[in-house]
């Protein structure tokens, strides 16, 4: 199990994670953060868990991961800003983990690996996935009364361990590098960076955000298939814009903004 | 429709104090959607994603007309004013896609007819993978949801109606 007084003791920061459970077994770390968020948990409070037994999202969607291997936390941010800009908070997170993962080699003396972005917020490397996001929040009258972020990242799970439905569309850090990873040490370094990070962006209200996490993004001009709220639909990718929406441009030569759906197929991206 | 209609439309919305229009006709959709200015100074688009869609299922109007809570006495005023002082309209905070229960094979937060609580909640609206669950501001009954489940909505577009306890 993660060594949580370790994390406890060598974490570097002055909010995010100074609050931190940790389980053995929960039905979703989202859902037990939100209700310590209801109950008045201060942001910045750290839920994580081995395994979870329930899936959180529209589709039901557990993070396959053998218990002790990976990653799987939430996080609890309480933004003050309105609603409009901190809803790209999700692509914030998925900078954070590509620059702590870039550390993180960084420090160990390990080649990096080459990540990038699917909209709106997995992070790959060779088109498999490596880490998923999923952001729930509760808003009242327009305003955020409590954000979490739900994190999941492989880090030592080998590809034997993985679910067989999985090991052709996900891979993990020792897959890429070979190397185990200090999961206490790659969690105090996350919390440490989104610390940092997340101050710079809601001071600047997030409008970075977007022009970073394309750096990472190289499906632009890609054809693909898009899910979208009216169902599946062939396009290609032109932006993302400032929103943080993907724009692509259907069979007609119509461009569209896609707020909600995901990319489902295309160049060098498997359908995850 | 022609681009003279169109033209026209768009002028009627300029000058008018309503920020979204929706015409279907002929399985052709147009909606036009007004800019506001934002608090920093910026423009900020709505981006209306079902503007240039094909009909591709029948869907209903996101923005139907309300149906008066109660038996309407006299109908002209009923048209000008379709609701009670005491009807509160729950507005989407946020551009996204509108689901009525946790997950798919969840129950509903909640039905027409039944009672809900402040901060109880009502739906949940998603936009790029972070979903918000939006909470009721007053305590009251549901009169009705004016949106379909898994449907897009707009920025300010009218969800439920509830009628103050």
């Amino acid at each position: 199990m993660l060594n949580c007084d370790k994390v406890r003791g060598s974490l570097n920061t002055s909010i995010f994670g100074r609050s931190l459970y940790c389980f053995q077994v929960i039905d979703s770390t989202n859902s037990y953060l939100l209700t310590l968020a209801r109950e008045g948990a201060p942001e910045g409070t750290v839920v994580q868990a081995e395994y979870q037994t329930s899936g959180r999202g529209r589709k039901e969607r557990k993070w396959h991961a053998a218990p002790c291997k990976n990653l799987l936390f939430s996080i609890l941010v309480r933004p003050e800003i309105e609603i409009d800009f901190s809803q790209k908070i999700t692509l914030a997170t998925a900078i954070v983990l590509a620059e702590t993962i870039d550390r993180y080699l960084k420090d160990s003396g390990v080649a990096p690996v080459d990540i990038t972005f699917k909209w709106p917020n997995d992070l790959l490397v060779g088109g498999l996935k490596l880490s998923g996001i999923l952001a729930e929040s509760i808003l009242r009258e327009k305003k955020i009364l409590a954000l979490v972020l739900g994190v999941g990242i492989n880090l030592n799970e080998t590809k034997d361990q993985f679910d067989p439905a999985l090991k052709n569309q996900a891979t993990s850090l020792i897959q890429l590098t070979g190397q185990t990873i200090n999961r206490e040490k790659f969690l105090c370094m996350f919390l440490e960076q989104f610390e940092k990070d997340y101050e710079r962006f809601e001071r600047n209200l997030y409008r970075e955000v977007v022009h970073e996490w394309k750096q990472r993004f190289t499906q632009i001009g890609k054809k693909v298939l898009v899910s979208t709220p009216f169902g599946d639909e062939e396009g290609i990718i032109r932006d993302v814009d400032e929103s943080g929406y993907l724009v692509y441009e259907d069979k007609v030569g119509r461009l569209r903004s896609l707020v909600t759906g995901e990319i489902k197929k295309g160049e060098n991206v498997t359908g995850v | 429709m022609d681009l003279k209609e169109v033209k026209q439309l768009i002028k009627i919305v300029e000058n008018s104090n309503i920020s979204e229009i929706e015409i279907e006709e002929e399985g052709k959709k147009l909606r036009i959607t007004k800019t506001f200015p934002s608090k920093n100074g910026e423009t900020v688009v709505f981006p209306s994603f079902q503007q240039t869609l094909p009909a591709m299922a029948p869907q209903p109007a996101p923005a139907a007309a309300p149906q008066p809570a109660a038996p309407a006495e006299d109908a002209a005023a009923v048209t000008e004013t379709p609701r009670k002082d005491n009807i509160v309209e729950v507005r989407s905070p946020m551009v996204g896609t509108f689901y009525r229960a946790p997950s798919p094979d969840a129950d509903p937060y909640v039905e027409i007819g039944q009672t809900v609580a402040v901060g109880q909640t009502l739906c949940i609206i998603e936009a790029m993978k972070l979903m918000n669950e939006i909470e009721s501001e007053v305590a009251g009954k549901v009169v009705d949801i004016l949106v379909e489940n898994a449907q897009p909505v707009e920025f300010n577009q009218v969800l439920f109606l509830i009628e103050k306890a």
